[in-house]
């Protein structure tokens, strides 16, 4: 039986590639500094060499991370995930860089030297790495490829900080998730890159196991209060990947800290996970929202997780402030089943979860 | 094998709006043939306060999904998503929330309707429509990749039904930015089908069938833009005539065939 496989994953967050950010987690180091950040004074998370804010230099660092020698374009999907992603040209007048995103995946292919038999631009707001991700299992399991490469890049910017700002969403000291103390997110840069492929999966792989995702329905910007939306996009992945609520092995918030995301998310998750939630963990108090690449960053980061069955612990967390009782700690947290449940929300009530596993 | 419906149809395009519920309404004497121009009463009948407030592609993308579910009673919103295809996503308002960062004053408005994602998740707020939505950006071929994917999640049953919007649409002062070129910015217009997998008493049951076949592409030499294609569609079901169209966009190509069923 053929699985979806999570062949490769490079990542660049405040805290550095893939290695180098899971060691910082573990070892308690996190990337948010204080502000101002573009003239606006609330703490971010930069990427600790902002050239890598260019789309083509961000890519040309990847350039030889991820295309391995089983890399076969004429049955390769390539399919950038992004929010807004490269917005340089929208600042700067004289950026000859298109905000244009169909523009931006052909300048990576290039940057990249790939030329994949499709390319297609997912923006499904902050959740465009998950639904990245869906998309490709879909597509792969359809037959139609045999592969594909997932690029993800959206990092801090005048535009993105203000607005963000002008929504009142943005922490002055840094986002603390679930905490009582909490009083908004932090923004970072991030970028990622992962191929995933459709194969026989062997034992120790990292499987995507199950796929869903479903909308609020309910207001532009706010989440379900109910956390009704996310609840069925776990619904359905759990479904999907034919598994119960109590074989998960942990959780991947998506853990924004601002009020009603950790509010809604703590009460979707105690009631999917009605014998109790297992460990679970919010990655934003360490690097940041990472806003239309979180989901992809943590999803390569979740994999990482899984095979050393830990979590690091939830920084920015001392005291909870949800009313709910859900795995969010301040200490790394052991788990036993080799599987993550990560999860994504963006603006609009786009909502979307995927199930990582490691295969059996 | 699979099949798959269209039940119900819209379009708005520079002659005027067709659909299956309205059949073809042109645009009134005082309105400039544009889509953008629609108004509010010509697709919605209730009020909707927010409407003079949505941006291109937001107002477009709301006329397009309320002409083509009005009157249709056959739908369960809980189990409905939206595949959305479209050129620019939101580049006008991007130009226009840049311009109020610049003059201190960023809004928050203009700000969430930056996102490419705002038309579809206008939609789903204003019609509640729960299912799965994605939405996908491109020059080419974000139409008929938006049309592949609903399929797509219908197959594996991941909606009851789909909503395919194909949104182009800029505002008119914005066609002199650096970052729109002629070509991409030509056309205004907007594309809705409604698809399920299963027959319905209430639609038109069109049964559609999509395949990709790279010999397409050598085989078509005058290449046609993906609006022409959609517009031939929505034509055929004006019409209630059948059609098999073999298209050729880019790197893409292959057959769409659309056969009545009785």
């Amino acid at each position: 039986m053929n699985h979806v496989v999570f062949e490769q994953a490079e990542i660049l967050t405040p805290l550095g590639n893939c290695s180098e950010t899971i060691d910082n987690l573990f070892h308690g180091t996190g990337a948010i500094t204080e502000g101002p950040c573009f003239g606006v004074p609330v703490a971010y998370a930069s990427f600790g060499d902002t050239s890598f804010r260019a789309l083509d230099l961000c890519a040309e660092k990847f350039k030889h991370e991820i295309i391995s020698s089983a890399f076969v374009p004429e049955k390769t999907v390539f399919i950038y995930c992004a929010a807004k992603g490269d917005i340089r040209a929208l600042e700067q007048k004289e950026c000859t860089q298109s905000p244009l995103l169909d523009e931006q995946a052909r300048l990576v292919c290039d940057v990249l030297a790939i030329e994949p038999k499709r390319i297609m631009v997912v923006s499904n707001a902050c959740a465009s790495g998950n639904v990245g991700i869906e998309l490709a299992s879909d597509l792969l399991q359809s037959g139609a490829f045999s592969q594909a490469i997932l690029f993800s890049f959206d990092t801090l910017s005048r535009f993105v900080v203000s607005g963000f700002h002008a929504l009142s969403a943005l922490s002055e000291a840094g986002a603390r998730p679930f905490d009582a103390e909490r009083d908004g997110l932090t923004l970072g840069d991030g970028a990622a890159i992962s191929l995933l492929s459709y194969r026989k999966a062997a034992p120790g792989d990292i499987i995507v196991a199950g796929c869903g995702s479903s909308n609020d329905a309910n207001h532009r910007t706010g989440p379900s209060p109910t956390g009704e939306g996310l609840y069925r996009a776990a619904q359905a992945a759990l479904e999907n990947a034919n598994m119960l609520s109590e074989e998960v092995g942990a959780i991947k918030c998506h853990g924004t800290a601002t009020e009603f995301n950790d509010a809604m998310e703590a009460k979707m998750l105690d009631r999917l996970f009605k014998e109790g939630c297992p460990p679970a963990v919010s990655l934003k108090g360490a690097i940041g929202h990472l806003s239309g690449s979180s989901s992809l960053v943590e999803a390569a980061l979740s994999c990482a997780f899984i095979k050393k069955r830990t979590l690091p612990k939830t920084f920015g967390f001392e005291k909870s402030g949800v009313e709910e009782s859900i795995g969010i700690s301040a200490q790394p947290q052991q788990f036993s089943r080799p599987s993550v449940l990560s999860l994504s929300a963006g603006f609009g009530g786009l909502n979307s979860a995927i199930l990582l596993k490691e295969n059996a | 094998m699979d099949t798959f419906y269209i039940q119900t149809f819209a379009a708005l395009h520079k002659l005027g709006m067709f659909s299956f519920s309205k059949g073809f309404v042109p645009w009134n004497n005082d309105q400039s043939g544009s889509p953008l121009d629609v108004l509010r009463w010509q697709v919605y009948a209730q009020p909707h306060v927010g409407f003079g407030k949505l941006n291109v592609p937001e107002r477009l993308a709301f006329s397009t999904a309320a002409l083509t579910l009005n009157e249709y009673v056959d739908l369960d919103p809980d189990k409905t998503g939206i595949s959305l295809g479209t050129v620019f996503g939101s580049i006008s308002t991007d130009l226009r929330y840049m311009e109020s960062v610049e003059s201190g004053f960023p809004s928050p408005a203009y700000f969430t309707a930056t996102l490419p994602s705002s038309a579809a998740t206008e939609v789903a707020i204003m019609f509640k429509l729960k299912g799965p939505d994605r939405i996908f950006v491109g020059n080419e071929t974000p139409g008929l990749t938006a049309l592949e994917n609903a399929l797509t999640l219908l197959k594996l049953n991941k909606a009851s039904s789909m909503l395919v919007l194909l949104v182009n649409g800029i505002d008119r002062k914005e066609k002199s930015s650096p970052f729109i070129t002629l070509e991409k910015g030509m056309s205004t217009y907007c594309y809705g089908l409604l698809l399920t997998k299963k027959r319905s008493n209430h639609g038109i049951n069109y049964r559609i069938e999509l395949s990709t076949d790279d010999t397409t592409l050598a085989k078509n030499s005058q290449q046609r833009t993906e609006e022409s294609y959609f517009f031939d569609l929505i034509n055929a079901m004006m019409k209630k005539r059948n059609i098999k169209l073999t298209y050729s966009i880019g790197t893409l190509g292959g057959s769409i065939v659309l056969t009545k069923e009785r």
